[in-house]
């Protein structure tokens, strides 16, 4: 099957022969060009968003000093020169940016998928179409190309020599070994990893030497070892050390002093020390280290999870026929074989480093795919017999992944088991159905149905492979559910810089602000010395342009007049002993990084847990919801830091519109706006409308969030970002509305969360107020309490006092049910405040919580929208677990954007995922489906978030970023 | 000219080819993708929002009274009344002009050339003026592209005694003239040049007759597209005065004595690229005499009128760049058929080996800087230039054929020209918007203008008939922004009116019931701070640091306290 289209191999003293590639035409260029123009719209797309990786700032920042002339001295530790100097010369050309920190890995990610061009002899010219394919849109290189690493210049520096090396042998045409001896000074300039290269590369030709009586694949590259003139070698050795002493000096500004150590002074070594004997020696020591402490099968995890594509057809094509006869097939057999080995037995083991071990099977398999596609004519699938073999095999296929899903269903009635096993059963009927109708053709009907299949399974993979790579790079591009995101910085961090940019802009201070920043500290408890991280990294990069940066270290020192600095960055854990002096400041609680929970360590030292896992019927669906929908096992670990802000910097949004001008607050009574607001109800067709709606067309309501419903029908929407309670009678129009930003009686701080008891008592959830409070149905307040703590480490404590409550449920007992969001748990509350219980607690076992926020009354059962966990939990009253509920939508787990929940008398239940911009209706079978929704109209329907449902089953959305209620007169599921 | 012209350049009378066609649609795909890429970013600046305004008000109100030439206002009321009015689309106009200018030269095919003629439409696509005024709701690209029009026209006319370019010609001179007083100094720039550079010969040509025959026709012609165009068909009157008897004599408000070198030294600074191109076109004087002499001429008097006009002003920094653009096509031509020719991978190797002198002296300037900030590190870093160049030179030429050095050497300016042209549009693109390296724009919005915005409408919403006092002294910063809300009056009274109001200085009193939001909304450069010494250019080449100081421009957001 396989077309052997190498050229014939040389004897040994024939003269070296022409290129036996035919003349490239447009024809032949424009694939790749295409394929590059692809890649590079690819890997622009939204380039700046991702929130910057640790190691991406550091190499950001240092490219930046040299940029604006600092210099740059290089160190092994952030690996070789040439990402800096080009960096460097990206911010020349087109400025600092959160982009153009990138840009130099996607033009060298994009370069990469032009060079199988160059290797058409060796891969054959659908096999180099094939390379540049996978390299295109490959998971590890498509995310890596968008990340300021040296791992995409080394994988394209690395393709650059296998093309000199090939090229040479093929044509004799110098320009090969000095485009070679280019990529390997610069790979060598780019990554200390080129000695693993180059080592694979050496022993190849060694041992092919070797063992050549066994063989003839020696001659031909004897021939052109001994073809090398003494001239050309010369050139090639000038290349590598002439760019060699450029770079790693920094252009001759970092020559060091070397002759002072040979007379045994203080003395620097320079760039030409430390780019040969310094590098190894360094990366020789990290061996030893064991950063990142990966087991040793970590690759054989990374590349069927993510370049499962080339894994398989590189393993085809080394068992085929075109191995055996082909030296080039026997070198990428070699370097994976050998690389994989090299890669798995070194200390260090990181998910950047996967395009490497991968880049011999891209080779392979493209080789193998190009040949494969080459050895029929496309028209022999659409023939009858081989049309309905691959309607067969797509039905096995499809119906395979069906009983997989099925099987990741965690928890289930004994009614819906049974369900699950007869619509297992009936699949299976139809996959064997399928396969008996493949044998029938292939034995009755002599039908070839090889080929059918085989485009089957690459029809398969290939969706696979785009879904994996599109989730990786833009989906969870800073969300470490994937194995390829390694401790990567949260979004949180661009929030806040967000934030500290907005805060100089208003303070008038711009660059000038000052930002007082934690730089961690060391102390010695019990023997043990306990370091404490600072703050710095990635804000070193975001914070670049703000020159008045000052650290501290543990407490603020005596210089320091806190008055001074708005702002204030400390890591979570660094808090307590600074914690008496931020009285004058709002802070909150961010994420710095967050990392995937590294479960398959275990496997290490238990190999068994392999096994249980796989027989474990949890474990295997939650490992089935990992590998389809990137769900972890177990929570995500983070490092978190506080954000502080001076209470005089006020927030600067949209002024809430209902407290212009504003009125003074008088005691016990309502906080009320002077200017009413008119209201119109817009009909958008006969099953939805809008509430909130000004004459013009305006969204009156600013972020509303939790909605309830009076017992007299009015309903009472919680606008948080305009700190105020509005009700609108039951004909849409705005019966009233009360409140205004502070801390004050009857003022808000971003509610959330709202209830109206039967009696018509109103309950808030003041959100950033910490509190509770309750008002009569006209607005007059009537009680609070609450206040700050944070109880993780134990639910039961600091009882009556609140992190973020975000909602309020009302039992049939009377009792208020409340999510204390922040602190992981439910507080019941009688409704004079006083306490009853708390139950929950972080996890995400049963009965605990990860960011619980809606709530919601089934008959006795409540509801609660366990966010970050992704499921709706039911629980009982005094929080013993009734099952749960898996959400999609919810895998954002945004800080900024909540889910809350409602259910019906049918026993529908209706949530939100805002992020997502659907309402989700969760029937009888447990399946959450979309909610029909009308096109948005203008920006109005946007990031749904409160949910109700009314008396007569119609449904209230608050669009939060639209600013009005969508009613849906009859809620129906898409 | 056609006598001289080679057989390339003949094939230039005739139509264009398939290949041509495909090669000047990309180039126009590439000038309209440089140009469109994120339009409405960042917010109009305040000239642009005065033109802006002008059509809006035009759209809305049918009257007007022009500030500048009326074109633009009249064309932009139709772009607002198609596709509603916005930041975008206020430049659509400017881009259309700009991809526009950089298929003039196909025009220009007979003079200069196939390859000339679509390098000279290469420069001015990539030109870092020429793309920030097409991407500016200024009238500077119409009259750059009505100019190239009638120099276009005018040559063609004076080559090919076809009437049919004076009609054309004419039409363009009154379009220019609609578009802003600065065409009348740059046609008299080139009617300058023609007339030094063809001397009497310019009468004698068979033309003559041709035009005295076509003029009648081209008179009414053009009378008929002036009322038109300048009165917005017949809508606006006052319109004809401000397009065609204005102009010639407004620019003469923008005559400046003694503004000398600055002009000049903005260009180079600016433009260095196109300026070194330029020279390599003229460098091409044996080949195309007649061309190279007078766009050659045309370029002294474009500088020279631009240096006695007010500076920094870009539409008088365009018009050397028009000439300059043009022999760059030439230069640029000339290196690339070079390299085509000549150039191997050894040469390319040699011509990217001419940087490392530069980038090492650059290195060596920034370490001494670095080290002792008061020590001039330029002797020594001109003696590691020149010696690593020295050095480049003598291995070329012991290495390659003659040839191979041309094409080196060609390949070398080519990778400069090229770095020059690219850093310096992103470093005026990244200007505007941001107090970052100003040194074309004078003034310029940041997107907090956004949230003065959001707030007014916010007032309105809450209020509508209540009135927002603003400041009069920020109407040139918020007009455009505020523009559709009804209630702002400005009033100079605005500083104590006891409600939320806008103001540009803190109030004599607040009161604790108000509370003031301080935005810094724009930058304007203090050109009184221009600092050309060695140290700050160098800061400025390498690191985008400032040649002269952003000032902000501040807005009072005054609101009662508690929002």
């Amino acid at each position: 099957m396989v077309q052997l289209t190498e050229r014939p191999l040389a004897p040994v003293a024939a003269p070296p022969s022409p290129s036996p590639l035919p003349r490239p035409t447009w024809a032949t260029l424009i694939p790749f060009l295409g394929l590059g123009l692809v890649g590079l719209a690819l890997r622009l797309h939204d380039l700046g968003s991702r929130a910057y990786h640790h190691d991406e700032s550091l190499h950001a920042v240092y490219s930046w000093y040299l940029y604006v002339g600092r210099g740059y001295i290089h160190d092994p530790l952030m690996h070789g020169p040439f990402q800096f100097h080009v960096n460097a010369l990206m911010y020349f050309l087109f400025g600092d940016s959160d982009v153009t920190g990138r840009l130099a890995a996607v033009q060298f990610g994009t370069a990469l998928i032009l060079l199988p061009y160059f290797l058409r002899a060796e891969l054959g010219p659908r096999g180099a179409i094939v390379a540049s394919i996978i390299f295109t849109i490959g998971p590890a290189y498509l995310y890596f190309s968008r990340f300021t690493r040296e791992d995409i210049y080394l994988d394209f520096f690395t393709l650059a020599m296998v093309v000199g090396i090939f090229g040479w042998i093929r044509t004799r045409n110098v320009r090969y070994l000095h485009a070679g001896s280019l990529a390997l000074i610069l790979a060598f300039a780019d990554k200390e990893a080129t000695y693993i290269h180059a080592f694979l590369f050496m022993t190849f030709f060694g041992l092919l030497w070797a063992t050549s009586p066994l063989h003839d694949h020696w001659s031909p590259a004897r021939a052109a070892l001994r073809d090398i003139k003494v001239r050309t070698w010369l050139e090639c050795l000038g290349i590598f050390f002439g760019l060699y002493v450029l770079l790693f000096t920094t252009f001759l500004t970092n020559l060091g002093d070397p002759w002072n150590c040979l007379l045994g002074r203080p003395c620097n070594l320079g760039g030409l020390w430390s780019g040969s004997v310094g590098a190894l020696k360094y990366w020789f020591d990290q061996h030893s280290v064991q950063r990142g402490g990966q087991p040793f099968y970590y690759y054989a995890l990374l590349l069927p999870l993510y370049e499962f594509v080339p894994l398989v057809f590189g393993i085809a094509a080394m068992a085929s026929r075109w191995l055996r006869c082909s030296l080039f097939g026997w070198f990428c057999a070699y370097w994976f074989v050998a690389g994989f080995v090299i890669y798995s037995w070194a200390g260090e083991k990181m998910p950047w480093l996967l395009p490497h071990v991968a880049l011999p099977l891209v080779l392979l398999g493209s080789r193998w795919l190009g040949d494969w596609s080459a050895s029929f004519h496309p028209r022999t699938l659409l023939e009858r017999p081989a049309l309905v073999a691959l309607g067969l095999g797509l039905l096995v296929a499809t119906c395979s992944a069906a009983v997989v899903a099925l099987g990741a269903n965690q928890t289930l009635t004994p009614l819906e088991t049974q369900s699950r096993s007869l619509e297992r059963m009936a699949l299976v009927a139809v996959i064997s159905g399928s396969i008996g109708g493949l044998f029938y053709l292939k034995v009755a009907r002599q039908v070839r149905i090889g080929r059918p299949l085989m485009a089957v399974a690459l029809l398969v993979l290939s969706f696979f492979y785009v879904h994996t790579s599109w989730m990786v790079t833009y989906a969870h591009g800073d969300i470490p559910v994937e194995m390829l995101v390694y401790v990567q910085s949260s979004p949180d961090v661009v929030w806040v810089t967000r934030e500290v940019e907005r805060i100089g802009f208003q303070t008038g201070q711009r660059g000038d602000l000052r930002i007082l920043m934690d730089n961690g500290y060391s102390e010695v408890i019990g023997g043990q010395t306990v370091v404490h991280e600072s703050v710095s990294w990635p804000f070193e990069w975001y914070l670049r342009d703000y020159k008045n940066r000052r650290y501290f270290t543990k407490t603020f020192g005596p210089d320091i007049n806190l008055k001074d600095y708005p702002v204030i960055l400390v890591m979570a854990p660094n808090l307590d002993p600074i914690r008496d002096q931020l009285g004058d400041y709002v802070g909150q609680k961010y994420r710095l990084n967050w990392w995937y929970p590294e479960d398959y360590k275990n496997w290490q030292s238990n190999p068994g847990l392999i096994w249980s896992s796989l027989v474990d019927p949890v474990t295997r669906a939650k490992l089935l919801k990992y590998l389809v929908y990137r769900e972890p096992l177990n929570p995500l670990g983070a490092r978190e830091f506080y954000f502080f802000v001076r209470k005089e910097v006020p927030s600067i949004g949209p002024a809430p519109v209902a407290t212009f001008p504003a009125a003074p607050g008088r005691p016990g009574a309502a906080v009320l706006p002077n200017a009413p607001r008119e209201a119109a109800v817009e009909t958008i067709d006969g099953n939805v409308s809008l509430w909130g709606v000004g004459r013009s067309g305006e969204p009156l309501l600013v972020e509303p969030k939790g909605a309830a419903l009076g017992p007299d029908g009015r309903l009472y929407v919680a606008e948080g970002r305009a700190n105020r309670v509005t009700v609108f009678n039951p004909d849409g129009s705005i019966a009233t509305s009360w409140g205004r930003a502070g801390a004050g009686e009857g003022e808000f701080a971003e509610p959330w969360g709202i209830a109206v008891s039967p009696s018509g008592d109103v309950f808030v959830a003041d959100t950033w107020n910490h509190r509770i409070q309750k008002f009569s149905s006209d607005g007059r307040p009537l009680l609070s309490w609450g206040g700050l703590v944070d109880a993780r480490a134990d639910p039961n404590s600091a009882t009556g006092l609140f992190w973020g409550p975000r909602d309020i449920a009302i039992g049939a007992d009377g009792l208020l049910y409340i999510s204390d969001t922040g602190n992981k748990r439910i507080q019941v509350f009688d409704a004079d405040g006083r306490f009853v219980r708390a139950f929950g607690g972080e996890g995400s076992e049963p009965g605990r919580f990860n960011e619980p926020v809606g709530l919601a009354f089934q008959g006795d059962t409540l509801l609660v929208a366990d966010a970050w966990n992704g499921r709706i939990q039911r629980l009982d009253v005094r929080g013993a677990p009734r099952g749960t509920i898996a959400i999609p939508g919810w895998e954002s787990k945004s800080i900024l954007n909540k889910p809350y929940v409602a259910a019906d008398a049918t026993g529908l239940i209706y949530t939100t995922a805002p992020d997502r911009g659907d309402v989700l209706v969760v029937g009888s079978d447990g399946q959450a489906r979309p909610l029909a929704r009308p096109a948005d109209r203008g920006g109005r329907l946007g990031i749904p978030t409160g949910v109700k449902v009314g008396p007569d089953g119609e449904l209230y959305v608050t669009e939060s970023s639209g600013g009005v209620v969508s009613r849906y007169q009859q809620p129906d599921a898409r | 000219m056609r006598a001289e012209a080679s057989p390339a350049l003949a094939a230039g009378w005739a139509g264009l080819g398939m290949r041509e066609v495909a090669a000047w649609g990309l180039l126009l795909a590439v000038a309209l993708i440089v140009r469109v890429a994120s339009l409405g970013e960042p917010p109009l600046d305040p000239a642009e929002g005065q033109r802006a305004l002008e059509g809006w008000t035009l759209w809305n109100e049918g009257q007007v009274t022009y500030a500048g030439g009326p074109l633009m206002p009249n064309v932009l009321s139709f772009v607002f009344g198609l596709f509603s009015a916005g930041d975008g689309q206020a430049r659509l106009l400017s881009v259309a002009a700009g991809a526009g200018a950089v298929l003039i030269p196909c025009l220009l095919r007979p003079a200069l050339g196939n390859l000339a003629a679509w390098s000279a439409g290469l420069t001015l696509a990539a030109c870092p003026p020429l793309v920030v005024a097409s991407r500016s709701a200024s009238p500077t690209v119409l009259v750059v592209l009505f100019l190239l029009a009638t120099a276009a026209c005018g040559y063609r006319l004076a080559h090919e005694a076809d009437g049919r370019w004076l009609v054309s010609g004419l039409a363009t001179i009154v379009l220019g003239l609609a578009a802003d007083p600065s065409f009348v100094v740059g046609a008299a720039g080139l009617a300058l040049a023609a007339a030094i550079a063809e001397g009497d010969s310019l009468t004698r040509g068979p033309w003559w007759p041709v035009a005295r025959a076509s003029a009648r026709q081209a008179v009414v012609v053009a009378l008929v597209l002036a009322t038109a165009v300048n009165t917005r068909l017949l809508m606006n009157p006052i319109g004809l005065q401000a397009g065609l008897v204005d102009p010639f004599w407004r620019w003469s408000a923008d005559v400046v004595r003694g503004a000398g070198l600055a002009g000049p030294l903005l260009l180079l600074l600016i433009d260095g690229g196109v300026l070194a191109l330029a020279a390599v076109g003229l460098a091409g004087y044996r080949r195309q005499p007649r061309a190279v002499r007078l766009l050659a001429i045309w370029l002294a008097v474009a500088v020279a009128t631009t240096a006695l006009m007010r500076q920094p002003d870009v539409r008088y920094l365009v018009l050397p760049l028009l000439p300059a653009g043009l022999l760059a096509g030439l230069g640029l031509s000339q290196l690339l058929e070079t390299v085509a020719s000549h150039g191997t991978f050894r040469s390319s190797l040699f011509g990217l080996a001419g940087l490392v002198p530069l980038i090492t002296a650059a290195f060596h300037i920034n370490s001494v800087l670095r080290a002792s900030p008061a020590q001039p590190p330029w002797s020594i870093a001109s003696i590691v230039a020149v010696a690593g160049l020295l050095v480049v030179v003598v291995l070329a030429f012991s290495v390659l054929r003659a040839a191979e050095c041309r094409a080196a050497l060609a390949t070398f300016v080519l990778i400069l020209v090229g770095l020059w042209s690219i850093t310096t549009t992103s470093r005026l693109l990244e200007a505007r918007g941001t107090g970052r390296a100003h040194l074309l724009e004078q003034a310029v919005l940041t997107d907090e203008i956004k949230v003065v915005r959001e707030e007014a409408l916010k007032w309105l919403r809450a209020n509508p008939d209540g009135p927002i006092p603003v400041d009069p002294s920020l109407r040139p910063l918020v007009a455009w922004a505020l523009r559709d809300v009804p209630t702002v009056r400005y009033d100079t009274a605005a500083g104590g009116v006891p409600s939320a109001r806008l103001l540009g200085e803190p109030p004599a009193a607040l009161g604790t019931d108000f509370r003031a939001d301080r935005l810094v909304v724009g930058y304007r450069s203090d050109w009184a701070t221009l600092d050309l010494a060695p140290a700050r250019v160098w800061r400025w080449v390498i690191g985008r640091q400032d040649l002269v100081d952003a000032r902000p421009y501040v807005i009072l957001v005054v609101q009662p306290a508690g929002e």
